[in-house]
């Protein structure tokens, strides 16, 4: 049923002249705005990303990023995956090398670690603070990740895909998404719902 | 021909039944922890390690008992990501978070607030004894824990599933843990005496044949 309301709500995102367009005006019902109906997550394997890639497994330079055992403060990003109208997991133990300390679903630590990591399977992505003032970007977290990003295929799914940030859409590359700090990010594939526009991030980060 | 219908109706209704049910997910943290484990704990303060030990090992006891109950603890906005509006909105937030936890059957769930706590997916009777449920103590992290522990048991018990309150934080599993090491023991003493049976028979055979 919220499914439905959901994906009714959907398209009333427009496209971008300058890079954004405005949101979709909130239409739920119940108190709670569009963005904030459950949406059915996938089931099956397709949807059961791994979260150590073979790069990071081997502790290689990915994107220019090396495995760290000693890391900057950091800040964080959030990011959501849709394909198909269903929630695309984000694994936590991103960018972690095994072996990896978890408690529960939660990943206390590696063998090294990179720049861009998940500790958590909330979508909450750790960015280290870089030396550098441009932020990295969603592709380098994909790379690290080992999943494919492009207009056209996310992490398996192939499609047009849609990206947000902010709440409004994105009509550049998605890999050229940059994660600054409390960015909120949605992409999606095979059907459009209505972005979350922010996320509350735990202290700290 | 309506016969037909009704037929092809019948088979469309059950194939329809017969198809998983997704779980649902959102942004809200909680949804995505206990996907994967029994109790979602705030992010700050921390829950201390014993009451979390008590906790896990509760909701473990509970589980093997047959009340397998996920636990939400929300101390603050920040532990609902997307929707920090439905803080200290426990039941709200429960008839939220049981569709994002659900996979064929309603997930028993219950949410602790600093207010109060809110639940889905319970029995009537668990329902009812959560009206009845001591609510927190103060607004911290330990003292949503605290309260939780004994209402997972109480709860536990007015669903028909008892289990003794706090089973300590070393992993224990309660009063079900009891009963399986007693199980074990009863077949082992059954396997034993069996075999002093069998060897006691091929005298008898012997003799008798």
């Amino acid at each position: 049923m919220a499914v439905a309301v959901v994906a009714a709500a959907a398209g009333l995102t427009g496209c971008g002249s300058a890079g954004v367009t405005p949101p979709a005006p909130p239409t739920g019902s119940g108190g709670l705005a569009p963005d904030q109906l459950p949406i059915p997550a996938g089931r099956g394997p397709r949807f059961r990303l791994p979260a150590v890639s073979p790069g990071v497994a081997g502790r290689a330079r990915i994107a220019g990023q090396a495995c760290a055992t000693v890391h900057p403060p950091s800040y964080g990003v959030h990011l959501e995956l849709y394909a198909d109208r269903l929630v695309l997991p984000v694994p936590s133990g991103i960018g972690v090398a095994p072996p990896q300390q978890r408690r529960g679903v939660y990943v206390l630590g590696g063998a090294c670690s990179y720049g861009l990591r998940t500790l958590e399977p909330t979508g909450v992505v750790v960015v280290d603070r870089g030396a550098r003032a441009a932020a990295p970007t969603l592709g380098t977290l994909f790379a690290i990740w080992g999943q494919p990003l492009s207009a056209g295929s996310l992490a398996g799914f192939d499609g047009p895909v849609v990206a947000f940030l902010g709440g409004r859409r994105w009509s550049g590359s998605p890999q050229a998404i940059p994660l600054r700090r409390h960015a909120e990010i949605v992409l999606q594939v095979g059907g459009e719902l209505p972005p979350h526009p922010a996320y509350l991030f735990p202290p700290g980060l | 021909m309506p016969r037909r219908l009704a037929a092809a109706l019948a088979i469309a209704l059950a194939a329809v039944a017969l198809v998983p049910v997704a779980a649902v997910a959102d942004g809200d943290p909680a949804s995505d922890t206990l996907l994967g484990q029994n109790v979602f704990y705030p992010y700050s303060p921390p829950v201390s390690p014993a009451l979390q030990r008590t906790l896990n090992a509760e909701t473990a006891a509970a589980k093997k008992a047959g009340f397998p109950l996920k636990v939400a603890l929300i101390a603050s906005p920040v532990d609902l990501g997307v929707i920090p509006d439905l803080f200290d909105k426990p039941q709200k937030y429960a008839d939220f978070l049981v569709q994002e936890i659900s996979f064929q059957t309603k997930q028993a769930l219950l949410v602790v607030m600093p207010s109060s706590f809110g639940s889905a997916g319970l029995p009537a009777a668990a329902t009812a004894a959560v009206a009845k449920l001591t609510p927190p103590a103060g607004r911290t992290s330990d003292d949503l824990a605290r309260a939780a522990v004994p209402a997972v048991a109480k709860l536990a018990a007015a669903a028909g599933y008892p289990i003794s309150s706090g089973t300590g934080g070393g992993g224990g599993g309660g009063s079900s843990t009891v009963v399986v090491i007693a199980l074990i023991v009863a077949a082992v003493a059954l396997a034993g005496a069996l075999m002093l049976l069998r060897r006691g028979r091929p005298t008898s055979r012997g003799t008798t044949s």
